[in-house]
């Protein structure tokens, strides 16, 4: 077993570097005798090659050998790296198809792209030469502009020896960011069956010509929220779409230099999925749409109630959701596959959190009572707050559900004012009116009472005088004047489309999943991928011009919740129902 | 040869070795800029993201690179030299901000970096892709070393996705990088963020355009060793040693 020490001395790491390359270069005749039969879809047919599959994926996923044990490597000449600290996932993505950061470039290593030449940049590569609409001409450089592949395609060999050794089929030593892999033959032979058939066919809703997407609706969704998000929706798809003819005339007989470009554009068609009855049977509608007609891609959606039927299913056949409209999402860590606007309720549970603990001084021994009804959305805040809530210097939280025939009031003269710090009411609108002119106007303390702006906003000019002092609400919004300011833009891009103003959130959360398709599709070119169109989504700026109900929002690798903040506002200004911040955007 | 083939052959070798090479370092294949105006040599193939401006209706393309013009010989032969980074030395001076690091306690910031402990800086963000798993290891790797002297210097990471990085996220990155006592990871308000990247010339106006960049600060004045690049272990040790070295030399 190698051992990694990194010497001190220089000749010393030269010797070690030397014993790396060599142990390498001794260990690389590989036999992919060992390794499953080849194919690209293996799936359903043979166990050990399922197998095989499985421990490709977790070495590429995971950085965790075929004997189970994290994966070790060299990187930046002699820094010893694990697979638990970064592996091949990280740089070259899920979908294979590489990254950008800075200027570090980590090259597609997908099948398709492995398995064929690497052509000098401003070529592109398609995966069958002299493809594409029009004439072959149109499709290959003039002579003078033609240079030598970069290198030739990668064989089981030369994949050893990049991973080993860190030099590329043609001799080229490869970035220092890129690890120096101890892999077993086994470990080649999973990892090198799992490249080969990573991004290699398109994905299913994308055709020569087409790109489908489909929006979900539930029943219990009422038409005008309906009708607000798909008009919107349609629009944009129906804007992009003018540009089909002009296009595909290009595609077909423009310069040579351009037919990436425009051969890379697809007319998109937006199917309307309606879901109808309970939840428990939204599963089952879902399959039964997606086997009638396959689709790329979810774009927008509504549904009465918890998002996590069409998130589960999602991610169960790895098909991206951009944007869904809910503040029920799933909130995960893990999950890959739907990108959400916010955790909804659960943030403004962590903001509420936060808040407390860093800018309230809480003094040792005080209690914070946390009171929700179970299965609303105002558990998902009480869930959210519990997260984010550390338990430090002697306070303790006291998080109480109540059930159907608790009657707030009684709760709270219960509960011995005695030692409260805090009362986070997770409740609507009416219960939490009625606590602040209850129990809580009688009781002497001045502890602060917490609030959902969300679950409260309509009954917020009810709220006592005397109260507006002690309440503060969780509001995940951007404040009023810049909410104001910056709808501007889309209400007069809906007056000149003739579309009605409706629900103004939805129409702005359709807005800006429209404003961000363009770059997007720009960016996959004709990788029709599905994870590298999420990838995409990933790498673009942080935004906050075409989204005005939020004041910000920002990617990232991995990243699903792309709004990051939740105010704490009070209602002490002159306009007892518009909000004052009193916290940042985002609360550390 | 005629000479606008020269230039074209001059311009197409000194993109393919930017390439090849991986672009590295101090080859100034990217111009620093706000998040509009970025051009970087790259294939195209991998075309990526941020010449981002807003997203909307804009295609970025390959064409963007054509206008581009270098001095292809200068370019080739420094990559050919095969450096591992580039360094320089600069006085920053450290804005008078407060952040948050990974236990959620407040930490000023001036105070940690010009304190009477030799400093390690670098930028990263939990969820970056390639440059800062590099880096960070890299750290972990100079803190493991045994060696007099070396178990003073203090480590720091500040996050450049300050939104996303909350001191329990950066807890989570330091455990994923085995890292032992003395290492910072800071987080805090965007504009605060910001100011302290722009002190340090390292705003790039994007997080996913940032450079990989490492400070060194010896205790006593505002000079600071700028590596760009990703220095191995050892050499960074030394540069190190050499830091402290010179300050002490100045200062007496």
């Amino acid at each position: 077993m190698l051992q990694f020490v990194v010497a001190r001395a220089g000749w010393r790491s030269l010797a070690l570097r030397c014993a790396v390359v060599a142990l390498a270069w001794a260990a690389m005749p590989v036999s992919a005798g060992d390794a499953p039969a080849a194919g690209n879809r293996l799936a359903g047919e043979d166990t050990d090659a399922r197998e095989a599959l499985r421990l490709g994926e977790r070495i590429y996923r995971q950085g965790i050998g075929v004997d189970g044990a994290p994966l070790r490597a060299i990187a930046a000449g002699d820094v010893p790296v694990d697979g638990t600290m970064f592996t091949c996932v990280n740089c070259h993505r899920r979908s294979g198809i590489g990254s950008l950061e800075g200027p570090l470039i980590a090259l597609p290593i997908n099948g398709k792209e492995l398995s064929v030449p690497r052509r000098r940049a401003g070529a592109w590569n398609p995966s069958t030469q002299g493809q594409g609409p029009g004439s072959p001409e149109r499709w290959t450089l003039p002579p003078r502009f033609q240079m030598q592949d970069l290198r030739p395609p990668y064989t089981d060999e030369t994949l050893v020896r990049a991973l080993r050794a860190g030099v590329d089929p043609t001799g080229r030593v490869l970035s220092r960011a890129m690890p120096r892999y101890v892999l077993s033959e086994r470990d080649m032979a999973v990892l090198t069956q799992y490249l080969k058939q990573l991004s290699t066919d398109t994905d299913p809703g994308a055709t020569e010509e087409t790109l489908r997407f489909a929006t979900v609706v539930t029943d219990g969704v009422s038409d005008t929220d309906r009708d607000a998000m798909l008009a919107v929706l349609r629009a944009h798809i129906d804007a992009r779409n003018t540009q089909t003819r002009p296009y595909e005339r290009r595609a077909k007989a423009g310069p040579f230099y351009k037919t990436e470009k425009f051969g890379a554009y697809r007319r998109l068609e937006l199917d309307v999925w309606e879901l109808t009855g309970p939840a428990d049977t939204w599963r089952e509608q879902l399959e039964a749409h997606y086997r009638a007609e396959p689709v790329f891609a979810l774009l927008g959606g509504i549904a009465a109630g918890p998002w996590a039927p069409i998130h589960e299913f999602c991610e169960d056949h790895e098909i991206p959701a951009i944007f869904p409209v809910t503040d029920q999402p799933v909130v995960s860590d893990s999950d890959w596959y739907t990108l959400y606007y916010s955790k909804g309720l659960h943030q403004e549970g962590e903001a509420a959190a936060r808040f407390l603990q860093h800018s309230k001084k809480l003094e040792s021994g005080a209690r914070v009572l946390q009171l929700f009804r179970p299965d609303t959305r105002g558990a998902d805040a009480a869930r959210g707050f519990r997260e984010a809530w550390k338990e430090n210097a002697g306070t303790n939280l006291d998080s109480r559900p109540l059930y159907a025939d608790d009657e707030l009031s009684a709760v709270l003269n219960s509960v011995a004012a005695e030692g409260i710090a805090a009362v986070i009411l997770w409740l609507d609108g009416e219960e939490v009116i009625s606590g602040l002119r209850g129990p809580l106007a009688e009781s002497d303390t001045a502890a602060p009472i917490f609030a959902s702006w969300t679950l409260t906003q309509t009954e917020l000019g009810r709220v006592p005088l005397v109260a507006r002092e002690r309440l503060y609400l969780t509001y995940p919004y951007s404040l009023p004047d810049l909410m104001e300011q910056r709808s501007r833009g889309i209400e007069a891009w809906l007056r000149a489309r003739q579309i009605a103003p409706g629900n103004a959130e939805i129409q702005a959360k359709m807005y800006f999943l429209g404003w961000m398709l363009p770059g997007v599709l720009s960016e996959i070119r004709s990788e029709f991928f599905r994870d590298y169109f999420l990838e995409a989504f990933e790498m673009m700026p942080d935004q906050d011009y075409a989204i005005p109900i939020y004041q910000r929002v920002s990617f990232g690798p991995d990243q699903r919740y792309v709004v990051k903040g939740c105010y704490i506002v009070r209602l002490t200004g002159d306009d007892p129902t518009r909000p004052v911040a009193v916290s940042d955007w985002v609360i550390h | 040869m005629c000479k606008l083939s020269l230039r074209i052959a001059c311009h197409t070798l000194a993109v393919i070795t930017s390439v090849t090479l991986g672009a590295y370092p101090g080859a100034s294949v990217a111009e620093d800029g706000p998040a509009g105006g970025h051009h970087v040599h790259r294939d195209p193939a991998v075309v990526a993201p941020k010449d981002a401006k807003p997203a909307a209706g804009h295609n970025h393309g390959p064409d963007a690179q054509a206008a581009h013009h270098h001095d292809g010989h200068a370019h080739h032969a420094q990559m050919l030299r095969q450096q591992t980074y580039t360094r320089t030395e600069t006085e920053y001076s450290v804005p008078d901000v407060t952040l948050t690091n990974q236990d959620g306690d407040r930490v000023a910031l001036r105070e940690l970096l010009t304190g009477s402990k030799p400093v390690l800086l670098n930028y990263i963000f939990t969820t970056c892709t390639t440059i800062c798993p590099v880096l960070s290891a890299s750290f972990g790797q100079m803190r493991r070393t045994q060696g007099a002297g070396i178990e003073n210097v203090r480590l720091v990471s500040i996050s450049i996705d300050p939104e996303h990085d909350s001191p329990d996220r950066l807890a989570d990155y330091a455990q994923r990088f085995h890292a032992a006592e003395g290492w910072e990871l800071l987080t805090g308000s965007r504009d605060d963020i910001i100011e302290v990247q722009k002190a340090f010339d390292a705003f790039r106006g994007d997080k996913m355009n940032h450079v990989p960049l490492t400070f060194l600060h010896a205790p006593g004045g505002e000079r600071w060793i700028r590596l760009e690049g990703f220095p191995s272990a050892d050499e960074l040790i030394s540069e190190y040693r050499q830091a402290i070295a010179d300050q002490r030399a100045t200062s007496m």
